[in-house]
């Protein structure tokens, strides 16, 4: 098959389902196609940890059919970092180099039973731990829009594999942007729901008040209804939370006159220009399509974010990295790489007698006033609307030497999550090197069907589920 | 402020239970500089006045979930490793041949 005909079938479920209905493709010739894309592809961006066989890709997909499935067999990636039984499951670290587990995820065990076919399982920063896939202890993976560039992080295999569209959608796991950060160097949509709404049963923990597992993918319709048939309690996992409804995607008619926040002093000097240029354009459209009124938002904490965000994930992280001790996985602690020792000493440092009040404590009290910034701009306004990220994706190499520089990257992405709110990155085009731009909409805790609502009027006005790279 | 010197890392290698003497000193110094610009950036929160500010863990309360006992059947997948044998796990010597009974 074609790249153009397997990327028609992974660009809507509504495609795949056509296809499939009318008997329109070979099955088995799909699993080829797309098997061999995702190793020529692997050549150039590296996305992936483990390509499965087109044999067993076919098998599941033919089940999927057969027995009419929701998903019917819809070919999906997931981030190396959720437990899949029988398919090794590294997090991209040396340490799980060669774990195969007799159990599944939540969430894999889920997207099985409604149809869904995994292929690949995707590279990360190791444990989570990065915005660039270069903590990977393997490779690092391109961005596919430029290979010198790199894909964003931590979840970059996962984005470059739906960019690219060999995956028809991605579950991913978010701790201060991981989903969002990567969707928006890739020009895809980064779902963060709320935290709590997805079983984290079978993902491996990294900061266990910020893990909020979530989707990469290209349609915020097909999103939404993949979300709606993932998430909800599980006996496996206390922190999710019980009683949630079906997200419903806000229709346009009720978006008319909903107010957005914007923080100004945000939209300055460490922005790209692309991206604030952008951040008018979209903002022209909801006022001149839906009379939505903008309104300047003072979150005084919102800047320390970042401060609090690593104080509090390395000292999780520390504790949850503990069981990693030679003996139960089989590989020593020399193994962590150097951005997980860094992580672990700082969290060790965080908690320690001596340290704690100071900085534990001190971290804990600045998240409630982050927290509360957000608790009183939604008193005021709908949604807010801020950037993604500062930049579009950056170099290879660029900040990987001075790790403050690579976790400032993720100053929009972080506080949302310290709040566990929604934040969602969607594409709004491209900035003068031919990258993709990206902003985020960030409303109250289990507002997804408002942010979803108004990105699928911007969706629906510039269509940019239709981009892909030129690779592979 | 506080500075990570090497007694401190030395320390904190310790209790993360991470064998120091595996890193070159090189990488021993690059952790010790980054740490420490990492702690001059978070020392910002010390501008904030927070003694009236109560911790926060999470964004709303965890409430304990229980099901009854149900047996699951066994699984039947063997768990792999890279260095298993016969059924065994292969592990580094740590007992040095004098010292053998």
């Amino acid at each position: 098959m074609k790249i153009k005909d397997i990327r028609h079938l992974t660009q809507s479920f509504a495609n795949w389902q056509k296809a499939v209905k009318s008997n329109q493709f070979d099955l088995s010739e799909f699993s080829r196609s797309l098997v061999d894309y995702m190793h020529q592809a692997q050549t150039k961006t590296q996305s992936y940890i483990t390509i499965l066989p087109p044999a067993e890709i076919n098998k599941k997909l033919q089940a999927a059919v057969k027995s009419n499935k929701p998903l019917l067999g819809w070919p999906f990636s997931m981030k190396d970092i959720f437990i899949t039984k029988g398919i090794k499951t590294t997090a991209s670290s040396k340490i799980l180099q060669d774990f195969v587990p007799n159990y599944d995820s939540t969430i894999h065990q889920r997207l099985s039973r409604l149809g869904g076919t995994l292929t690949a399982k995707t590279n990360s920063d190791a444990w989570g731990f990065g915005a660039s896939t270069e903590n990977s202890d393997f490779y690092s993976s391109k961005n596919p829009y430029d290979t010198n560039k790199v894909p964003g992080g931590s979840s970059g295999g996962s984005a470059a594999s739906v960019a690219m569209g060999l995956s028809a959608f991605d579950i991913a796991e978010d701790t201060g942007g991981s989903i969002r950060q990567p969707a928006a160097f890739c020009g895809l949509i980064g779902f963060k729901p709320t935290y709590g709404s997805i079983s984290r049963y079978g993902a491996i923990a990294f900061s266990s008040s910020l893990d909020t597992v979530g989707l990469i993918g290209r349609d915020i319709k097909d999103i939404v209804w993949l979300f709606n048939q993932v998430k909800g309690p599980d006996q496996k996992d206390a922190t999710v939370y019980p009683d949630q409804k079906p997200t419903k995607i806000y229709p346009a008619s009720r978006l008319k006159a909903k107010k957005i926040g914007y923080i100004p002093g945000f939209l300055d000097e460490n922005v790209q220009p692309d991206i604030i240029s952008h951040f008018h354009k979209v903002k022209d459209f909801y006022t001149n399509n839906f009379n939505i009124e903008f309104v300047e938002i003072n979150m005084p904490h919102f800047d320390y974010g970042l401060a609090v965000y690593y104080i509090l994930a390395p000292a999780e992280a520390s504790s949850n990295l503990a069981r990693y001790d030679g003996l139960r996985y089989g590989r020593s602690r020399d193994q962590f790489g150097h951005e997980a020792i860094r992580r672990i000493l700082l969290g060790n440092f965080a908690l320690a007698s001596g340290y704690y009040d100071a900085y534990y404590l001190k971290a804990l009290k600045v998240r409630r006033l982050i927290y509360q910034d957000f608790i009183q701009a939604f008193k005021k306004v709908d949604a807010l609307l801020l950037p993604a990220t500062p930049t579009t994706a950056f170099d290879l190499g660029e900040k990987s030497q001075d790790p403050l520089q690579m976790y400032l990257n993720d100053i929009f992405t972080i506080p949302p999550s310290l709040a566990g709110v929604p934040g969602i990155s969607f594409p709004t085009g491209f900035d003068s090197q031919g990258l993709p731009v990206s902003l985020q909409l960030v409303g109250p805790h289990f507002s997804e069907g408002l942010l979803a609502g108004l990105i699928l009027a911007w969706q629906q006005s510039i269509k940019p589920y239709l981009n892909y790279p030129n690779l592979p | 402020m506080i500075k990570i010197d090497d007694n401190l890392l030395n320390y904190l290698f310790n209790l993360a239970r991470i064998p120091a003497s595996r890193l070159s000193l090189v990488q021993k110094q690059k952790l010790k500089k980054d740490l420490n610009t990492i702690l001059g950036y978070i020392n910002k929160l010390n501008k904030l006045d927070t003694s009236s500010v109560k911790p926060f863990h999470r964004p709303y309360p965890l409430e304990d979930i229980g099901h009854d006992d149900q047996p699951d059947p066994s699984s039947q997948t063997p768990i792999k490793f890279a260095n298993q044998k016969d059924g065994y796990l292969i592990v580094n010597r740590i007992i040095d041949k004098d010292n053998e009974d």
